[in-house]
C-alpha cells in the first residue's frame, strides 16, 4: 500500500516538476518572438550527458536560442509527460535522447504535427527530423578491441573476461555486444564468464566484487560506461590484482578515466564520443532546421578508442 | 510475555528464509560458502545494515525516512569537497560531514514530530531537495582526488575482517542496547505501539520522535562515507533508491510498518538476506531481469511467512 502511495506520489511530483520549466517557457515566449528549445536529457547525474548539455547550452546562448534543460533521470515515465507538456507548451523544437524509443516515436509525430522540430540526440528515434547518432555497436567495439588486444599481447591469447552491461535498456545492448566482438575479434581464445548488469560506479564496484569471488582469475572486464568501469577499477585494486594482467575498459570519456588511463593503470581504455562538440553541433543541427538553413539532417558521431597513446588529446 | 514469544517466532521464520537462501547458494555454487566470499557479502551489505539501524528506529514510532538515498548522496558531495578542494583532513571533514547528515535528520523530525506534517510527506520532500542540492552542489560531475588514507575506512581490513563490517556490527549492537535498555528506546517502542498512552505517561512524544529521524540521519551519514571510501569518488546519484532497499531490509527482518514491533536482530536478519541474494545471483551469473523477478518474490515470501507464523501464535 505505501509503495504504491509512493509511486503515486513520486508521479505527481515528477509531473509538476516537468511542467514547471515547460509552463514557464511558454510565458516567455508570448512575451516575445525568441525560439524555444527544450533538451530531454537523458541522465543529468551521468558527467556524459552533463556535458553534452553544457556543450548544447552554450551554443543555444551564441545562437540566441532559450535553451530549457530537462533531466529524464532514465525514466521513460518522465520522458512521455515531458513530451505532453511540450507539445502543449508549443515550443520550437526538442532535443531528446530517448530513454524509451518506442515510447517517444508516436509523441515524436505528435510533436511534428504541432509544428515543433525534433532532434534526435546520441540515442536513435525514428521519425525525428534531425539526429546526432552514435553508432552502438561500433562504439564498444572500438573498447573491445583494446581489451582483446591486451589479451592477445599480454596474456597469451587466454583470458577470462567479464562484461558489466546494462541490459535492461535496450538501445545500449548492442555496445556491449561490440565490447563482446571485439574483445573476441583480436583474442578468439577468451573466455566469456559473465554479463552482468552494473552501470554506475557503486554497482560496478559491489558486482566486480562478486565475480571475483566466483572467478578469482578474472583478468579483463569491458564495461559499458566509464562509471561502472570506475568501480570495477577500484574492486580489482582492492583486490590486489597485479595491474600488469588486468585490463578494464569502459565508454564516454570521462575526465576521471581518462586521468587513471594516462596514469598507465589497470582502466586501460575508454572510446571518445565527444560530448562537448557533440551537444554543440545539436543544438546546431536544431537551429537550422528550425530556422530552415540547409543542413546535412541526420549525422555520425565520430568515435575514437582512448588509450595512453592519444589521452592527453582529450584531457 | 506473549509479545516477546511471538516476537521470537517472527525472528525464526525470518532466519530460516537466511539459512534457505544461504544452503541453495552453497549447493548450486562453488564459490559462495567460502571465508572470503561470507566477508565480501559483509562488506557489500555493511551500508545498508548501517542505515537500517536507523530506518529501524524510524520505523518503530511508525514513521519513514524516504530521504536516506538522498542523505548519502550530499554526503558523498559534502565529504569529498570537503577532503579535496576545501583541503581539510580527513577526520573533521568526516565530522562536519556526519553533522550535516545528522541536521538533514533533525529537520525531517521536527517537521514531523513538532509542526505535524506526515513523515511521508516531509521525508520524500527532503529526498527530492537534498538530490537536487547534491547535483547542484558538484555541476552534476563527480568528484575525485580523495586522500588515499580515506581508503582504509571503506576498503582497510582489522585482521581478516573489513572494516566497514566492524562498524556495522558496532550500529547494531548499540542499536540493540539503545532499543532494549535504555529508556528513550523504549519510548521508541511506545511511540509506535501507543502514542497517546506514551504522551500521557508524562513523556516527550515529539522529542523521541525528533531523535528517531536524527538517528536515521546521523546513520545514513555514517554509511555514505563508508560509500565514499569506497567508490573514492563523490557522485550525486548515489544511493538512488536505496530507500526502498533499506525499508525492505528493515521489513524482510519483521519490523511492522505499523510501528511498535520488530527486532534489531532481526532487522540483522533482514539485511543478510539482501545481501546474500544479489551476490548468489550473480555468482550464478543471473540475467538482470530474472534477478528483479526473484528479489520481489523473496520478499514477498519471507513476509508471508512471517505474517503466518504471527497469525498462529496469535
Amino acid at each position: 500500500m505505501k509503495k504504491k502511495a509512493l509511486m503515486n506520489i513520486v508521479a505527481v511530483v515528477a509531473i509538476l516538476m516537468c511542467a514547471l520549466p515547460v509552463f514557464s517557457a511558454g510565458q516567455q515566449e508570448a512575451a516575445g518572438d525568441e525560439i524555444q528549445v527544450t533538451f530531454m536529457v537523458h541522465d543529468l547525474g551521468n558527467p556524459f550527458w552533463a556535458t553534452q548539455a553544457k556543450g548544447a547550452t552554450d551554443k543555444a546562448k551564441e545562437l540566441g536560442v532559450k535553451l530549457t534543460v530537462i533531466d529524464l533521470q532514465v525514466d521513460a515515465a518522465k520522458e512521455i509527460s515531458t513530451w505532453e507538456n511540450l507539445i502543449t507548451a508549443k515550443v520550437d523544437g526538442i532535443m531528446i535522447s530517448c530513454v524509451d524509443e518506442e515510447a517517444s516515436k508516436a509523441y515524436c509525430q505528435k510533436a511534428q504535427a504541432a509544428g515543433i522540430k525534433v532532434m534526435a540526440t546520441v540515442h536513435p528515434l525514428a521519425g525525428a527530423d534531425g539526429s546526432l547518432a552514435n553508432d552502438e555497436y561500433n562504439y564498444g567495439f572500438l573498447a573491445g578491441e583494446v581489451a582483446g588486444t591486451f589479451i592477445k599481447e599480454k596474456l597469451g591469447g587466454k583470458a577470462k573476461f567479464a562484461l558489466l552491461a546494462n541490459d535492461a535498456t535496450a538501445f545500449v545492448i548492442p555496445r556491449i555486444d561490440g565490447v563482446r566482438d571485439g574483445i573476441l575479434s583480436q583474442a578468439p581464445n577468451a573466455v566469456l564468464v559473465a554479463r552482468q548488469d552494473a552501470f554506475q560506479t557503486d554497482t560496478g564496484l559491489a558486482v566486480t566484487e562478486s565475480l571475483l569471488q566466483a572467478h578469482p582469475d578474472l583478468a579483463v572486464i569491458g564495461c559499458l560506461n566509464d562509471d561502472g568501469a570506475l568501480g570495477a577499477y577500484e574492486a580489482m585494486r582492492a583486490a590486489g590484482k597485479d595491474p600488469e594482467k588486468v585490463c578494464i575498459t569502459g565508454t564516454d570519456g570521462i575526465t576521471q578515466a581518462l586521468e587513471l588511463i594516462k596514469a598507465g593503470s589497470m582502466l586501460r581504455a575508454s572510446v571518445s564520443m565527444a560530448p562537448y562538440e557533440s551537444g554543440k553541433a545539436e543544438m546546431d543541427i536544431l537551429y537550422k532546421l528550425i530556422k530552415g538553413l540547409p543542413v546535412e539532417p541526420h549525422q555520425k558521431i565520430p568515435n575514437e578508442a582512448i588509450t595512453t597513446a592519444n589521452v592527453d588529446k582529450y584531457l | 510475555m506473549r509479545a516477546n514469544k511471538s516476537n521470537n517466532i517472527k525472528k525464526y521464520a525470518i532466519l530460516g528464509v537466511l539459512i534457505l537462501l544461504a544452503g541453495f547458494f552453497s549447493i548450486v555454487t562453488d564459490s559462495f560458502l567460502t571465508a572470503s566470499n561470507l566477508m565480501n557479502i559483509s562488506r557489500q551489505v555493511s551500508m545498508l545494515g548501517i542505515s537500517a539501524v536507523g530506518m529501524t528506529c524510524v520505523i518503530l514510532t511508525s514513521g519513514i525516512d524516504l530521504s536516506v538515498g538522498s542523505v548519502m548522496a550530499i554526503v558523498n558531495i559534502i565529504g569529498a569537497k570537503l577532503m579535496t578542494e576545501a583541503g581539510l583532513p580527513i577526520f573533521p571533514a568526516a565530522v562536519i560531514t556526519l553533522i550535516v547528515a545528522a541536521i538533514v535528520g533533525l529537520i525531517n523530525g521536527v517537521m514531523i514530530s513538532y509542526v505535524g506534517v506526515p513523515a511521508f510527506i516531509v521525508t520524500l520532500a527532503t529526498m527530492i531537495s537534498l538530490r537536487g542540492l547534491a547535483y547542484v552542489l558538484c555541476a552534476g560531475m563527480p568528484i575525485w582526488g580523495l586522500p588515499d588514507a580515506f581508503r582504509t575506512l571503506g576498503q582497510g581490513y582489522l585482521g581478516p575482517i573489513p572494516i566497514p563490517v566492524i562498524i556495522m556490527l558496532i550500529v547494531f549492537a548499540i542499536g540493540w542496547v539503545f532499543l532494549n535498555r535504555t529508556k528513550t528506546g523504549r519510548y521508541i517502542y511506545g511511540l509506535g505501539g501507543n502514542k497517546e498512552a506514551v504522551r500521557l505517561a508524562g513523556i516527550r512524544t515529539a522529542r523521541v520522535g525528533t531523535i528517531a529521524y536524527i538517528i536515521s540521519g546521523f546513520l545514513t551519514g555514517l554509511a555514505g562515507l563508508i560509500m565514499l571510501s569506497r567508490i573514492n569518488t563523490g557522485q550525486p546519484k548515489i544511493g538512488t533508491s536505496f530507500e526502498m532497499d533499506v525499508i525492505t531490509a528493515v521489513v524482510l527482518g519483521g519490523v511492522s510498518m505499523r510501528g511498535g514491533s520488530g527486532s534489531i536482530l532481526g532487522v540483522l536478519v533482514g539485511v543478510f538476506i539482501t545481501g546474500i541474494l544479489s551476490n548468489g545471483m550473480i555468482l550464478l551469473n543471473i540475467s538482470e531481469y530474472y534477478q528483479q523477478i526473484a528479489k520481489g518474490l523473496v520478499l514477498l515470501f519471507a513476509v508471508t511467512l512471517d505474517t503466518v507464523a504471527n497469525l498462529r501464535k496469535n
